[in-house]
């Protein structure tokens, strides 16, 4: 068991393996920068990823500092205008994009932990093993993510750990069941027979042989998961389950704009649209994956 | 091949008893393997002939204990160097696999991890069994290895992805994976068969010559008559999950005994001799999954009797290491009594 570990960490830190992933990954960008979704959908993300980080240290307004200019609309001083208690929009969307990527991030990292682990173990192994996880999987699944993700957020009470938790719980079974599919594909393939005939155990077999032939759909489904994860923070705050005020969220901005929607539209608008881009730039990114991770594009250099 | 006459003193590396594997389905139970008994001796290459589907290579995988489920050993023992492999606990087994038993599988475009570069999946091998974690005696040991497979440009090959490679190359990357740990026993199951023809002979000789190098033993299994005249010291000629006659590759190419091996022989154009049409055992090979009390031939075989119908042939020995099991060579009768 030990020399397993020691075999398997040493295996990840050997100067080989890391020269193959760096050409993996050379590959990869190379191929990625010539398909267009990928970079249209990775600017959107990087440019929002940036603003929202460094939103504490850019020259604007505090996202909970009121000021006299009461709804007022975009100006050179407040560039998406102001709200009812006179905060700056701009100021409040880019903060409301630290917690929403925060919690979508996280959500969809643990959903891939749990979701790799029960599919990689439920594929693999087969058996009564299977039909125990595969029968939880398929009792997720049954309930929509989003009416799950808002039972529990109402269930655990509303704070952003919740949050990531009622995500995650909700979210999983996608990714076991993906995961489980292609466990059961790649474990009848001949190089995991003949791994096992040169003497690997199950446990090598699962995450050095069957997991890294599987890691192309789960990117993309990460992906487009983290575009899903937002939605339903937003959905969950715009409802008042998710994100509490005074922490500036996209969807409780859209929902305190929404009784002065005509009056100033502003309010819930701009917040609107940035998680429209958002939520855009990660189904695109996941998209353009699909095509670029795609094993039979591999060998083509054009 | 020039057979070694009088092998009594030779040390046995594998020997198997009374082998039964069975998949026990819900249509019926199928016997795989009906009693199979045969030793590899040290330094020596066996051939395991026979069509597909008669339990070739479940024998190899027996021999690994790797049989597929639904299958099970249900009787019989394998004895590897003297221990009985049949008893091991599963993680002694896994410590036997690819070190000391190793397997070379038929399609070499399949058999490696796409994922991964040639030179980490030896080193992943040679660190599992060997211990070796050290990077620049590992990447010394897999240039070695790549080396002794005579892999053009190694270097550049351990960097290289399997879909990189050729067939040929892929093969060899296979053996090398196989013979990293210098097995005893080094089993191909239809090694050459998913290769070109032009490749195929090179791969051979290649095994040959390194199975005699590295002093191990191989079972070769394949349904080409040709590659076992080539390669093979000792041929088994296996019919519908029973071994049916086994002898040394010259004696059984120059005296075959039982009526299948006779009809295998004569189905394989010779060069030089022009033949209109090729002869052909008539029928095809029974249901397993219906037990059979006489010989698995009886109904493909011209010369059956009604005791080739009731009753099992035993294994007799015809001439010093020439078995064959068949009712025409009655226990105790030396010669062929219709020949």
């Amino acid at each position: 068991m030990t020399r397993i570990r020691a075999g398997l960490s040493d295996r990840l830190l050997s100067w080989r393996m890391l020269g193959g992933a760096r050409q993996t990954f050379v590959d990869i960008s190379t191929r990625g920068r010539k398909n267009g979704m990928v970079v249209i959908g990775f600017t959107i993300i990087l440019v929002i990823t940036l603003l929202a980080v460094l939103s504490p240290w850019l020259p604007i307004a505090k996202p909970t500092v009121l000021s006299p200019d009461l709804t007022q609309g975009p100006s050179s001083s407040h560039w998406f205008g102001t709200d009812q208690l006179g905060r700056d929009v701009f100021s409040r969307v880019l903060w409301g994009a630290r917690v929403s990527l925060t919690v979508a991030t996280l959500a969809i990292v643990f959903s891939l932990l749990i979701g790799v682990i029960m599919g990689l173990t439920a594929g693999y192994y087969g058996g009564a093993v299977d039909y125990v996880i595969a029968g939880t999987i398929d009792l997720f699944w049954t309930f929509p993510a989003f009416l799950l993700a808002l039972a529990f957020a109402a269930a655990l009470g509303s704070s952003l750990t919740n949050v990531i938790i009622a995500i995650s719980i909700s979210y999983w079974a996608g990714f076991a069941r993906l995961m489980r599919g292609q466990a059961l594909s790649v474990r009848e393939r001949l190089f995991v027979e003949a791994s096992r005939a040169l003497g690997a155990n199950n446990k090598r077999i699962m995450f050095t042989h069957v997991l890294p032939n599987c890691i192309a759909p789960l990117i993309v489904w990460a992906s487009v998961g983290v575009a899903d994860a937002i939605t339903i923070e937003s959905s969950l705050s715009f409802l008042g389950a998710g994100t509490q005020p005074p922490t500036p969220s996209w969807g409780y901005m859209l929902h305190s704009g929404l009784p002065a929607l005509q009056e100033a539209p502003w309010i819930s608008t701009f917040p609107g649209i940035v998680l429209l881009i958002t939520v855009l730039g990660f189904n695109l990114l996941g998209d353009g994956l699909r095509d670029v991770l795609d094993p039979r594009m591999k060998g083509l250099r054009r | 091949m020039i057979p070694s006459k009088g092998a009594v003193s030779r040390k046995a590396i594998l020997d198997i008893q009374g082998l039964r594997v069975q998949f026990f389905l819900s249509e019926g139970t199928v016997t795989a393997l009906d009693g199979i008994d045969f030793t590899i001796y040290e330094k020596e290459t066996v051939g395991i002939v026979g069509e597909t589907g008669c339990g070739k290579s479940m024998t190899a995988f027996s021999i690994l204990r790797l049989v597929p489920s639904p299958g099970k050993i249900t009787a019989g023992s394998i004895k590897f160097k003297g221990h009985e492999l049949l008893k091991l606990t599963n993680d002694q087994m896994r410590g036997i696999r690819g070190k000391m038993i190793s397997m070379i599988f038929q399609d070499p475009a399949t058999s490696l991890d796409p994922v991964f570069t040639i030179g980490s999946q030896l080193g992943e091998v040679i660190s599992l069994h060997q211990g070796i974690y050290d990077h620049a005696k590992l990447s010394a040991k897999v240039l070695q290895m790549l080396n002794l497979v005579k892999i053009a440009d190694p270097k550049n090959a351990m960097k290289q992805y399997p879909h990189e490679l050729s067939g040929g190359m892929k093969q060899r990357v296979m053996i090398a994976l196989a013979l990293s740990c210098s097995p005893a026993l080094l089993i191909a199951d239809e090694p050459t068969t998913a290769l070109d023809v032009t490749i195929q002979a090179q791969i051979l000789n290649l095994l040959k010559d390194l199975s005699r190098k590295t002093g191990s033993s191989m079972m070769l299994i394949t349904h080409n008559l040709g590659v076992v005249a080539e390669t093979c010291d000792r041929v088994c000629i296996m019919y519908a999950g029973r071994i049916v006659e086994e002898a040394e590759t010259f004696e059984l190419f120059a005296r075959p005994v039982h009526p299948y091996t006779t009809g295998l022989l004569n189905a394989f154009p010779k060069l030089g001799e022009k033949k209109e049409e090729l002869a052909v055992i008539r029928g095809t090979v029974p249901n397993l999954m219906i037990p059979f009390p006489g010989c698995a031939f009886v109904e493909r075989c011209d010369r059956a009797t009604d005791l080739c119908m009731s009753k099992k042939p035993t294994r007799i020995e015809v001439s010093p290491g020439h078995f064959v099991s068949c009712h025409l060579y009655p226990e105790g009768d030396e010669k062929p009594n219709d020949r």
